[in-house]
């Protein structure tokens, strides 16, 4: 049903642009950047939790009641968020979810021109690391780059970079997993 | 032997004949014994008896010639022939013998021959089987040597292969760990500048 | 041979070590939204392809392998291949750029893997060749040629009535236990020192009947030349789905590689393979859950739409190679097992409808002590007589007369008591021929002795010998005739086809064998 998709897939965009918009309107780039990260955290929640999703998007509950589920389960997130997500779940799109999370990136690089790149590494950065680092991405990708740092000591190592579903994974405990794996599973093991 | 018989045959006439005429000349003898009257009379027969007796005697002869000879004669004939058939047969038989003799003796020798060459095959067929199972014997003992081979060969291969495997761990946690601990934020950082500039590109595909 | 030294592994280590890059590429991310039944619904991967390799990481850093299958709009499905409990939702998916392949070549030989082509017989590491794509696209009309090699199973009643050529797709179908994989693994273990490799998929099955099989090759040196593929009935469906496609591809390399394992070409030949399919209705159910689990949408038997496709694409990559292509082959044998003789049903049709002809086993048969118990009447091969060999072909003909005219003389005088001289004859001579046709598992015959032995029969030498001896004869008979009389053999394998001397000598030589037979009772 191509009508049916199009309805969808211009929902999905609305959600989005309005969540960009409001965003925007309230706190400039800092705010849909915040709303940004809470969203990315709510959607792994929301995928590691089914119970949590299966609620949202069951009709057993009218949609007052999957409204006032949503409100509560969201309330410590920004008000222009969960606002939405409110009425994702009243209207019974919650299963969108991830369909507008995509929107919302699209949006964000569309109308700001920013792109995030999520930098895990061991150490903090130092400014000089951060403009190398920015200076790179924003020549791949052609759009201003803001960087969302995070420590992960489990890395041993090394720099893991990802944007818009690419990773460069440059973290020393893959390359030595890598290393491993070349040791292991190689077959020549002398000459016999 | 058809001239032997008839000889035979005339014999036998000359000697009715000679009977005949001792009765003839005797009938005298046999009456003067009787009346005891001695004298040549006692020998010479009584005319009076001889004479009916020639007469009945030369009757008989005549009919027994006319009517028994033949028939007697016949009879002889008769048996002669059977005679000359059984002596016939029995040659024949002889010859028959003889000649299925000379076949057994030869089905005798055939048979001995295709024993013998039945033996001469069984043994050839039997060498050749034992030369095959020789044969097949030997080369599964190769190549159960060969295999067993291999399997060592295998075997070595897998261990040299978890061996390696477990020094590939441990070097690489060996690594890990010194990696982990030994290094200072500021030797972390170049190495993060390094592999930044090392790194492919996002837009790479 | 070396010796295990601390030494040498460290030679090996450094010689790894020295090949390790460091560079780093960009790569597609994805994360599992949704995992169960061996099913992974992934988020991202705009760039997957269709069949794409996808390696799923979870939070220990343990990798499992996944096929691409559903590209849609927001998300892609994929299946696992391997440890599907290992993976959680929320763990990354990597896209790897190659579509799943297998490794693939020469030191495979006599192994065991598993449809990813790691070995799974404890023998040690196998030290690919190459690999090849899991999905080939079967070779175009130009690069093939017209079946014309026999492929000889060293079965009577197959070779004789319905012959097999290198490059064929010979389906053998019929119920369980009805002696389907014993006809293939005759057919294996008949090809030794013919220069051919033999590879056995193993679908579903139980790991103990594998073993069996493994074991039965090995006891007649057959695994010297022979691969098996295993998914048993414990791995994942996408295991049991990817294992024929994962055999034909390693049996494909031997076909477009030469001995030396380069590229086959004019000078160059390529080998011939033969390939054992057990059994594709396992593989139908196996892609059914798999397709239902994905939430396409079922057809008739509830299996997908494209079972069909999947099948007949399996089936077609069976090839006879021109010779500029080095003339290499695939011979396919696949097995369907049917439902109580159904063949009417789903499967069956469909594999009935792709195949160059096909092997029925009856269970009436099998139960009559007619073993193979091939039913002659509806087995066909469609291309097979082209590439039979001529003597074979001098004899066969008078055997399927007479075992045509027999089973309808048999079905027609049950009826009856008197019959005439003619008829009886004929049917003696049919349940002789029938009986002719027995033969004992992991017996292979070679093909003149076949021959030999249909022509005995064909010439009334069986008659009047008791029927329950006739199996007893032909062993008898041929044995005498290799030990004896070894010269007719080497006439007909020279010329290939009865002469007017070779007859003779062989009439002889039978009209000798049958004064010494002695019948048991």
């Amino acid at each position: 049903m191509p009508n049916n998709r199009r309805i969808q897939k211009e929902k999905v965009a609305a959600y989005a642009t309005v969540l960009v918009d409001s965003a925007y309107e309230a706190g400039g780039q800092d705010k849909v950047l915040e709303i940004r990260d809470q969203f990315e955290r709510i959607l792994s929640v929301v995928r590691s939790h089914m119970d949590l999703s299966n609620a949202m998007e069951s009709s057993s509950y009218t949609p007052e009641q999957r409204k006032t589920l949503a409100r509560e389960v969201f309330a410590q997130a920004d008000p222009i968020l969960a606002e939405v997500l409110a009425i994702m779940a009243e209207r019974g799109d919650f299963a969108l979810l991830s369909r507008v999370w995509d929107s919302y990136k699209t949006e964000l690089e569309r109308k700001l021109d920013v792109v995030v790149v999520d930098v895990t590494t061991v150490v903090e950065l130092d400014d000089h690391l951060r403009e190398v680092i920015i200076n790179k991405t924003q020549a791949d990708l052609g759009h201003n780059v803001v960087l969302r740092e995070h420590i992960d000591k489990s890395l041993l190592g090394g720099i893991l970079m990802s944007a818009n579903g690419r990773r460069i994974d440059a973290s020393v405990v893959s390359q030595l997993e890598h290393a491993r794996n070349v040791l292991k599973d190689s077959t020549d093991g002398g000459e016999c | 032997m058809k001239m032997r018989a008839k000889k035979a045959s005339t014999r036998l006439g000359a000697l009715a004949l000679a009977a005949g005429f001792t009765t003839l000349a005797f009938p005298a003898l046999a009456f003067a014994s009787e009346e005891e009257s001695a004298g040549i009379s006692a020998i010479l027969p009584d005319m009076l008896e001889f004479i009916p007796m020639l007469v009945a005697f030369i009757i008989l002869l005549i009919i027994l010639g006319k009517f028994g000879w033949p028939k007697f004669e016949g009879m002889l004939e008769k048996r002669e022939s059977t005679i000359k058939d059984a002596l016939e047969k029995s040659e024949q038989n002889r010859i028959e013998s003889e000649r299925v003799l000379v076949e057994y003796k030869r089905q005798l020798d055939e048979a001995k021959d295709q024993a013998s060459s039945i033996v001469a095959e069984a043994r050839k067929t039997g060498e050749a089987v034992q030369a095959d199972i020789t044969a097949k014997a030997q080369a599964e003992a190769a190549a159960m040597i060969e295999k067993a081979h291999a399997a060592i060969e295998a075997e070595k291969k897998s261990a040299l292969a978890e061996l390696q495997g477990s020094m590939a761990d441990l070097s690489v946690s060996v690594a890990s760990k010194i990696i982990g601990e030994d290094l200072s934020d500021e030797e972390h950082r170049k190495i993060i500048e390094r592999y930044v500039k090392e790194a492919g590109s996002f837009n790479a595909e | 041979m070396t010796e295990i030294t601390a030494k040498s592994i460290d030679e090996a280590l450094r010689k790894q070590l020295d090949a390790l890059g460091t560079s780093v590429e960009s790569r597609e991310v994805g994360t599992v939204i949704q995992v169960g039944d061996g099913i992974a619904r992934v988020d991202g991967l705009k760039d997957a392809m269709a069949g794409e390799l996808l390696e799923f990481t979870n939070s220990e850093g343990q990798t499992v392998y996944g096929m691409a299958q559903n590209l849609e709009e927001d998300e892609v499905g994929a299946v696992l291949l391997g440890d599907v409990t290992a993976i959680k939702e929320n763990d990354t998916v990597k896209t790897t750029g190659r579509l799943v392949e297998v490794p693939s070549g020469r030191e495979m030989l006599g192994r065991v893997v598993n449809p990813l082509g790691m070995p799974i017989d404890g023998k040690g590491p196998i030290k690919a060749d190459g690999t090849r794509p899991v999905e080939f696209k079967a070779p175009g009309v130009i690069y093939r040629k017209p079946v014309h090699e026999p492929m000889q199973t060293g079965i009577l009643a197959v070779d004789a009535m319905i012959p097999i050529g290198r490059g064929q797709r010979e389906l053998i179908i019929g119920d369980r236990q009805t002696g389907k994989t014993a006809i293939a693994i005759d057919a294996i273990i008949n090809q030794k020192g013919k220069d051919m490799i033999c590879i056995y998929v193993a679908i579903g099955q139980k790991a103990s009947t594998v073993a069996g099989v493994v074991e039965t090759l090995e006891k007649y040196d057959a695994m010297d030349y022979t691969i098996i593929v295993n998914a048993s009935a414990s791995d994942s469906a996408p295991m049991q789905y990817i294992a024929p496609m994962a055999g034909a591809a390693i049996g494909e390399y031997f076909v477009y590689n030469g001995e030396d394992g380069k590229p086959a070409g004019p000078e160059n030949k390529g080998r011939a393979v033969l390939i054992v399919y057990d059994d594709l209705s396992k593989q139908a159910v196996a892609y059914r859950q798999m397709s239902l689990t994905l939430r396409r949408p079922p057809g008739r038997e509830a299996y997908p739409g494209d079972i069909f496709y999947l099948h007949s694409r399996l089936l077609e990559r069976a090839v006879k190679m021109s010779d500029d292509m080095g003339a290499g082959s695939m011979t396919a044998l696949p097995i369907i097992e049917t439902q109580a003789g159904d063949v009417s049903a789903y499967i069956p049709t469909n594999v009935i409808s792709i195949t160059d002809g096909q092997i029925y086993l009856q269970t009436d048969l099998f139960f009559q002590g007619q073993r193979p118990a091939v039913d002659v009447g509806i087995s066909v091969s469609r291309v097979g007589g082209s590439a039979q060999v001529k003597a074979m072909k001098q004899v066969a003909g008078t055997l399927r007369l007479d075992l045509a005219s027999y089973r309808e003389l048999k079905a027609f005088t049950q009826f009856g008591s008197d019959l005439d001289k003619a008829t009886q004859d004929q049917l003696n001579r049919g349940a002789h021929m029938t009986e002719l046709l027995k033969q004992g598992r992991y017996n292979p015959m070679p093909v003149m002795d076949q021959a030999v032995a249909i022509y005995a029969g064909g010439h009334g030498y069986l008659d009047s010998i008791p029927v329950e001896d006739v199996v007893r004869f032909r062993g008898e008979l041929l044995n005498y005739l290799h030990a004896s009389k070894a010269e007719i053999f080497d006439a007909l394998n020279k010329e290939q086809k009865f002469t007017d001397e070779i007859e003779t000598d062989l009439t002889a030589a039978i009209e000798a064998f049958k004064l010494q037979f002695a019948p048991s009772a």
